[in-house]
């Protein structure tokens, strides 16, 4: 049986409708995440499923409680890891930890033996007296999540937690969340950026506009859209770039799309007609500059279902989680789930 | 429980602001010390009796000035406190909503009041100033840092965003402080300014105390206890419906 239901959730603002019919079910010990550009709808669901936020229409149970009734044992149920910090900056980390833990009913010995073991999980023991306004982004970020888990739930409703966080940072609280999720928390994730939805999550919900537009596997998600690959050669001029697709598009079975310098081929199994892509630029006298090959993931997905990319829509495509590979010849080969592809390659000409 | 708890957090992080303390005592306490100096006072001795003291036609009005000022810093901090995710995981942990909003007003209620307090103890040691009987003048300050309270609801409700509620509550008070002649009180004012100026606190705040200074006791402030109470009720109600046609609206 689901351990959150969500049937039906709409919320409107006016004309706008930030949540459309939103449906969806997480199981107990599942990390699922909501993936989608900003305004997408996604902190407005958590905002109701978190009882913050009255939903118009539907409802929603979390452990068989509804969240329109908005009772203690309801919230007690969950916690709640915010977009922002939101801490008390002029007290220390152990001050505001004791505080939050007192409005859970916690006390005494039990409140700083969880305290203490918190702040061990979260890398910050040595940072329990310092002023929040001290701490530095990641740290804050850490305390934040640190906050939302003292109580023990069973259930973390996490929104966008590496938001404007360094590289560095962003991976610690990402290994802290795949630590939870080993421990079997449940945990509904929002973000929009791909990498960390596919890192983290057993199933991602695709959402736009208010509207959960598919649900699954990353797998699943990829196969529902066909599961082409993609490869973008990257070339030193347009005109080069329009030589290359004249060329390419006399090729059977390739879908292919000019950008100025930038060519984009669309094909079942890309990577196999990598050699033949680059006689044909060395035919056409192009240089390439860079070549990326994407499996279908889930920006392809997201392109699918909504007509649009999801970087450029406040998301990132490559952020320090895919490895830039260089093969010795000047281009980078890229992949979309952090591989390495290895050619030998570069630059044709 | 969750209320005091909230309260105590919130005193908590008033002590830890520095420049919290600075505006709501720091500034004062100096402009006292520096009034009394130039009024020909002489710190810890006795003020004459009889004849004009320009402290203390000024100091009850200056109290109520930073009063406002204050008010505006509390509702100014409830708004950032929204902005920075606070009020909402406040609002999503096991505790209901009156206490967080119970809990808020008694840590400002408690602060107005000590500001108070503390201003007119230090004029009293340093200057000798009289304020009138103790009790009384307590009772006039706790109901003056409730009524007060109404103001940070309102401010809030109207304000919302911290750099609104900033700019209001400082036009608020410089309004206030010349409606009600707080820095200058023996100066006469037109007659609209007199009645205009009962909508303030610092008016009946400055009656009641000066009443009080001039011998009076509980039957001379009755009057202005009743109006400021008056005022709070209403301002509350005031707050309450703007947030509550807000809250129907989906703004």
């Amino acid at each position: 049986m689901a351990f959150v239901e969500v049937l039906d959730l709409r919320k409107r603002y006016g004309s706008l409708m930030a949540v459309d019919s939103v449906s969806f079910e997480i199981h107990e010990g599942e990390v699922f995440s909501l993936l989608g550009p900003n305004g997408a709808g996604k902190s407005t669901t958590i905002g109701m499923l978190s009882a913050l936020i009255e939903p118009t229409g539907g409802d929603a149970r979390i452990g068989g409680l509804s969240v329109r009734g908005r009772s203690a044992a309801l919230r007690r149920s969950f916690g709640v890891v915010p977009q922002e910090i939101a801490l008390y900056e002029e007290l220390s980390a152990k001050d505001n930890l004791l505080f939050w833990g007192r409005l859970y009913g916690l006390r005494g010995s039990d409140l700083r033996g969880r305290i203490d073991s918190i702040l061990e999980k979260v890398g910050l023991a040595d940072r329990a007296g310092s002023a929040v306004k001290t701490l530095s982004g990641g740290m804050k970020r850490r305390l934040n999540i640190a906050a939302g888990l003292l109580h023990g739930p069973r259930l973390v409703f996490m929104d966008e937690p590496t938001v404007g966080i360094d590289p560095q940072s962003r991976r610690s609280v990402l290994d802290l969340i795949l630590q939870l999720k080993g421990e079997g928390t449940t945990i509904l994730y929002t973000t929009h950026y791909m990498t960390e939805a596919e890192e983290l999550s057993d199933r991602v919900g695709i959402i736009d506009h208010g509207k959960l537009l598919a649900v699954g596997t990353c797998r699943e998600l990829a196969a529902s859209v066909g599961g082409d690959e993609q490869l973008r050669v990257a070339l030193s001029g347009k005109e080069e770039g329009e030589r290359l697709t004249r060329s390419l598009r006399t090729m059977p079975g390739l879908s292919v799309k000019s950008d100025g310098a930038q060519v984009t081929v669309h094909a079942p199994r890309v990577r196999l007609l990598l050699p033949r892509i680059v006689e044909a630029a060395a035919a056409v006298r192009a240089t390439l500059r860079d070549i990326e090959i994407r499996e279908p993931n889930l920006e392809t997905v997201f392109l699918a279902y909504t007509g649009r990319e999801l970087a450029g829509q406040g998301a990132d495509v490559h952020d320090g989680f895919g490895a830039d590979v260089h093969d010795g010849f000047g281009a980078d080969v890229h992949d979309g789930f952090g591989a390495d592809v290895h050619g030998g390659f570069g630059g044709a000409e | 429980m969750t209320a005091l708890i909230i309260s105590w957090q919130d005193l908590k992080r008033a002590v830890r602001d520095p420049v919290g303390l600075l505006m709501t005592l720091a500034v004062p306490l100096v402009l006292i010390v520096a009034i009394g100096l130039v009024a020909g006072h002489t710190p810890f001795q006795r003020a004459p009796e009889g004849g004009f003291d320009a402290l203390s036609y000024i100091a009850p009005g200056m109290a109520l000035f930073f009063m406002m000022l204050s008010v505006r810093q509390s509702a100014r901090i409830i708004a950032e406190d929204t902005d920075r995710g606070i009020r909402d995981r406040l609002r999503s942990a096991p505790v209901a909503d009156i206490s967080i909003t119970a809990g808020n007003t008694v840590s400002h209620i408690v602060l107005l009041f000590l500001q108070l307090l503390v201003l007119i103890g230090i004029s009293s040691l340093l200057y000798g100033l009289r304020w009138g009987p103790t009790g009384v003048l307590v009772l006039v300050c706790l109901v003056l840092a409730v009524c007060a309270s109404g103001w940070v609801a309102l401010l809030l409700s109207l304000g919302r965003t911290p750099g609104r509620i900033n700019a209001l509550g400082l036009a608020l008070t410089l309004v206030f402080g010349i409606l009600s002649r707080s820095f200058a009180a023996v100066i006469p004012s037109a007659p609209w300014m007199n009645t205009l100026a009962r909508v303030t606190p610092n008016y009946w705040g400055q009656h009641a105390f000066f009443s009080l200074a001039l011998g009076g006791g509980m039957t001379s402030v009755t009057h202005d206890l009743g109006a400021l109470a008056i005022m709070c009720a209403a301002l509350w109600m005031a707050a309450a419906l703007l947030g509550r046609t807000r809250s129907v609206k989906g703004k």
